[in-house]
């Protein structure tokens, strides 16, 4: 597949990524190689193989819901880049401070 | 483990196994630079503590006063948890990893923590934002990674248990480069929680030792179900450090032809090929098999790996804790600088890898085909472990390479993962012991595969193997055990 500025760009953003001029060349060449070394994949015939995301046959695990202790609020946010106990503080996001959120 | 033997019989104090510890790490980290940090203070607090205990009679437990270090991904009380990271850098964790806290309710005494690829990701340690970590046999190679720093001191220091993890040969390649005894255990042996997450599916934490009995030892403490985390299995606990010293007579060997792929080292093949004679002449049975989906194994690793790296670091987001942007406008901008500017190069290679194979129109041809390759290789072993009991191969083509030659071309240090990645796929026990020097007496790794759940099978070979052979006694040239000196 054909590896452009703007895959790299979309990329970079959906994964919340600032990237710089050369690093972003330097991505686009990465993904050029990866794709080139995965490609290998596509001569396997695939018809009818399941997925594996666990090779255990792990089912399910839950615990008893019982209440017990968990991070005091002071731990929590010890921390935080920005804190107002018992809150984090985030840059203002409404109003006009924050750009509109994207969909992928 | 002989420091713990001589603690019991009180022929040593927990304080003045701590304080040799500490004396060791003063004589090899700085040529090494395999410690991240080091807790002279807290150690010494600590091991004071234990032998107040054992001086007022009571069962400080099994391991009481061992010194331990830990990969530098783990969550600790003491110091930072930075993950060999500058978004992690002043990131103090408000809690103990299960495995940690199973050391320490065993006694033991966190000493240091060592250096690591940035999240684990990397086969060098050269991917640290802090420092590279050097190889104690020859300080102008690469110790391997991820848990390079835990690999270098196994070997270059005597009486300390060191805990790294393993996603797709973190433990076993570094323990082969450095001549260390490095275990993955089967995926869900020993708890994860509180290990930072690189891949869920595949990451393990393990032992690196100088010794296959002394990570027995190691796994018999920190395995087991944990309720916070729900991939942990609940299984027994076998006595691994008793299992371990069975025969082996009569073990079926599966060597598979796969796993000496064009371009391993000639020297490589030479020493793992008469290792597994070794194990013939012990009595068991070895037999060719196949393994015939191996070298799509890498490529299926790169995209899932990618993928789960993706997902899990989504939360290093500038404000739950790590690293925030002091130049932001808004909160996304805040997002994408705190994390531009606090990752390295490969973690974002890898952020961004990942989030390409899950977006939409791209999931099904590269995520969705890479995890019905994950089941192919699974099938593989499936089908071997019907005629074998274990796989026995090189735990990597190459041995230890010299810092700077792989790290500007990622494709080329993914290669060297080639021949460790199944097992993490395939969720298998995999462990590397050293089997010889090659002629510029840099050690060799013997790989060896064990069934799911059957950790033991694997640790009972690789003792076998090291109570014939002498390859994982031998002193690098960096060495703080041997009566302090330097030189080997």
């Amino acid at each position: 597949m054909d590896v452009t500025d703007e895959l790299v760009a979309k990329i970079a953003r959906l994964s919340r990524l600032a990237l710089g001029e050369e690093e972003s060349a330097e991505m686009k060449e990465h993904f050029r190689k990866v794709l080139g070394f995965v490609s290998e994949l596509e001569s396997l015939d695939l018809e009818g193989v399941a997925p594996s995301l666990f090779a255990l046959d792990a089912s399910n695990v839950q615990r008893e819901d019982e209440p017990a202790p968990s991070l005091p609020a002071g731990a929590a946010l010890a921390n935080a880049p920005a804190a107002h106990p018992p809150f984090f503080l985030v840059p203002r996001i409404v109003g006009d401070a924050g750009e509109p959120e994207m969909s992928p | 483990m002989e420091i713990r033997d001589r603690i019991r019989r009180g022929e040593m104090s927990a304080l003045e196994a701590v304080d040799e510890a500490l004396r060791q790490l003063d004589v090899v980290n700085p040529r090494l630079q395999a410690a991240l940090q080091i807790f002279p203070d807290g150690a010494r607090t600590a091991a004071a503590a234990i032998d107040r205990r054992l001086a007022a009679g009571e069962d400080a437990g099994p391991l009481a006063g061992v010194p331990f270090t830990v990969k530098d991904n783990f969550c600790t009380l003491e110091g930072h948890t930075t993950a060999g990271s500058r978004i992690l850098e002043s990131f103090a964790s408000p809690y103990d990893a299960t495995a940690v806290r199973k050391l320490k309710e065993a006694g033991a005494v966190c000493v240091a923590k060592t250096n690591l690829d940035e999240f684990g990701m990397g086969s060098s340690t050269e991917n640290s934002a802090f420092h590279v970590t050097r190889n104690p046999w020859k300080t102008t190679h690469v110790p391997g990674g991820s848990s390079g720093g835990a690999a270098a001191l196994a070997v270059s220091t005597g009486g300390m248990i060191h805990l790294g993890s393993d996603t797709g040969g973190s433990i076993r390649q570094p323990s082969a480069c450095c001549g260390a005894s490095g275990l993955k255990p089967t995926y869900g042996r020993v708890s994860r929680y509180g290990l930072v997450a690189f891949a869920s599916s595949l990451d393990q934490i393990g032992p690196i030792q100088s010794s296959a009995l002394d990570c027995a030892l190691v796994l018999e403490t920190i395995a087991g179900a944990d309720p916070m985390d729900s991939t942990s299995r609940d299984l027994p606990v076998p006595r691994y450090a008793d299992e371990a010293q069975q025969d082996i007579r009569g073990l079926r060997l599966g060597v598979p032809a796969e796993y000496f792929p064009e371009g391993i080292e000639a020297e490589v093949e030479e020493k793992v090929r008469a290792a597994i004679e070794v194990f013939r002449e012990m009595g068991a049975e070895v037999r060719d098999v196949s393994l015939p989906h191996t070298r799509y194994a890498n490529p299926a690793y790169v995209l899932v790996s990618a993928a789960e790296a993706s997902s899990n670091l989504a939360r290093y987001d500038g404000v739950h804790y790590g690293r925030r942007s002091v130049s932001a406008s808004g909160l996304v901008d805040m997002y994408c600088r705190s994390r531009g500017e606090g990752f390295g190069a490969e973690v974002k290679r890898r952020i961004l890898i990942g989030t390409f194979v899950l977006s939409s129109g791209y999931y099904d041809a590269y995520y969705l085909t890479a995890l019905r390759v994950r089941n192919l290789i699974r099938q593989d072993f499936e089908k071997v472990y019907r005629e074998v009991d274990a796989v026995v191969c090189p735990t990597s083509p190459v041995p230890a390479f010299p810092l700077g030659d792989r790290i500007d071309d990622p494709l080329k240090l993914y290669a060297v993962d080639v021949l460790t990645v199944p097992a993490n796929l395939a969720s298998l026990p995999g462990m590397s012991i050293p089997c010889g020097f090659t002629s510029e007496a840099l050690p060799v790794g013997l790989q060896i595969y064990g069934r799911p759940m059957q950790d033991e099978i694997v640790l009972r070979l690789a003792c076998a193997y090291q109570a014939r052979t002498d390859h994982h006694l031998r002193a690098p040239p960096v060495c703080g055990w041997r009566g302090g000196e330097e030189g080997g």
